[in-house]
């Protein structure tokens, strides 16, 4: 997504700060977690690089930088602030941020999300059952299960990076939210199998 | 948010939970999830020659209210006639269970339940008049 350009200079705009006039830009009715953090769409993505731009877009745009100033400014800060928090959570989930790749958004539709396998389901409901019987076993199925959609959501996401990175909806990343929706299965049980840690 | 009384006491004293013999011709299993969620709801009815239900039973893995619709389900279907039982809306569910929007979808997931279940029974049945 690409910001307007600046309502004051009408120079074309990077980020929250527009380089023209040093003025604070209105927060877009949709922000989606790339342009507020000013990241490049992608998969690949070390909590760290998603905490050294958070890092950096919260400093230019902490409401205590505008106390005093305009209402709309103060307004703004606080929307980018909102914003860039909120990216930073959301691209640090790997399947939120799969999905923002993929459909744009970072929740799957509460109905109509992608049809599950039936095979998968079936699965997914063995384990549930096993899992007081057997944690160990259910454990070890679950780890492999998941490290096999790492590997196919990974190979996925670099095909969609060859083909140019294109905006969400792509063909390339028509299998992307039904392994995504089996990542938030494979979620569910390892709640279930680490309750403190869920 | 709240659950209302009706959720709490179908989570507290589930009705019909358990299963029946899925290989057995006259049982249909419905087994469906909510991606958005990660839930998983197994449903199964027995059904006779004439189409009424004569039991349900259910599991499901997932929050209050995807157990409480799922709960619910069982004892609104059972004596029905499977069509009477296809005609049973995710709104009806949710009515009945004051959910609020954001479980809408469980009672969706009970709906697809009861479809899937029924689907499973007329394949088998379709199939065992193939055979004959």
């Amino acid at each position: 997504m690409s910001l307007p350009p600046c309502p004051a200079c009408h120079e074309a705009v990077g980020g929250p700060i527009c380089v023209g006039c040093g003025l604070l830009q209105p927060v877009p009715a949709a922000l989606d977690p790339w342009t507020a953090l000013g990241l490049r769409p992608r998969w690949a993505l070390e909590p760290a690089d998603i905490d050294r731009a958070w890092k950096e877009r919260s400093k230019l745009v902490h409401p205590d930088r505008f106390v005093g100033k305009a209402p709309a400014l103060r307004r703004a800060a606080l929307g980018w602030t909102a914003g860039v928090n909120e990216a930073r959570r959301a691209l640090k989930a790997p399947m939120s941020r799969g999905l923002w790749l993929a459909i744009g958004q970072g929740a799957l539709p509460e109905r109509g999300g992608p049809v599950m396998d039936p095979d998968f389901l079936d699965w997914v409901f063995s384990m549930q059952m096993a899992l007081d019987e057997d944690p160990a076993a259910v454990a070890a199925a679950v780890t492999e299960r998941r490290a096999a959609l790492y590997t196919a959501l990974q190979s996925l996401f670099s095909a969609w990076e060859q083909a140019g990175s294109p905006p969400p909806g792509h063909a390339s990343l028509a299998a992307a939210p039904a392994l995504l929706a089996q990542l938030r299965y494979v979620e569910q049980l390892q709640a279930r199998l680490e309750p403190t840690r869920a | 948010m709240a659950y209302s009384q009706k959720v709490v006491d179908h989570y507290e004293n589930p009705q019909n939970m358990g299963s029946l013999d899925k290989n057995d011709e006259s049982v249909g299993t419905g087994l469906v999830g909510a991606p958005a969620c990660g839930d998983v709801m197994k449903l199964q009815l027995k059904i006779n020659d004439d189409g009424i239900i004569e039991d349900a039973k259910f599991k499901t893995f997932g929050c209050g209210s995807a157990i409480a619709s799922s709960s619910l389900v069982t004892t609104m279907v059972k004596g029905q006639h499977i069509e009477e039982a296809e005609q049973i809306k995710n709104a009806d569910i949710a009515r009945e269970l004051s959910l609020p929007p954001v479980k809408i979808h469980c009672s969706v997931l009970a709906e697809d339940a009861i479809k899937a279940a029924i689907a499973d029974y007329r394949r088998k049945r379709a199939s065992q008049a193939a055979a004959q």
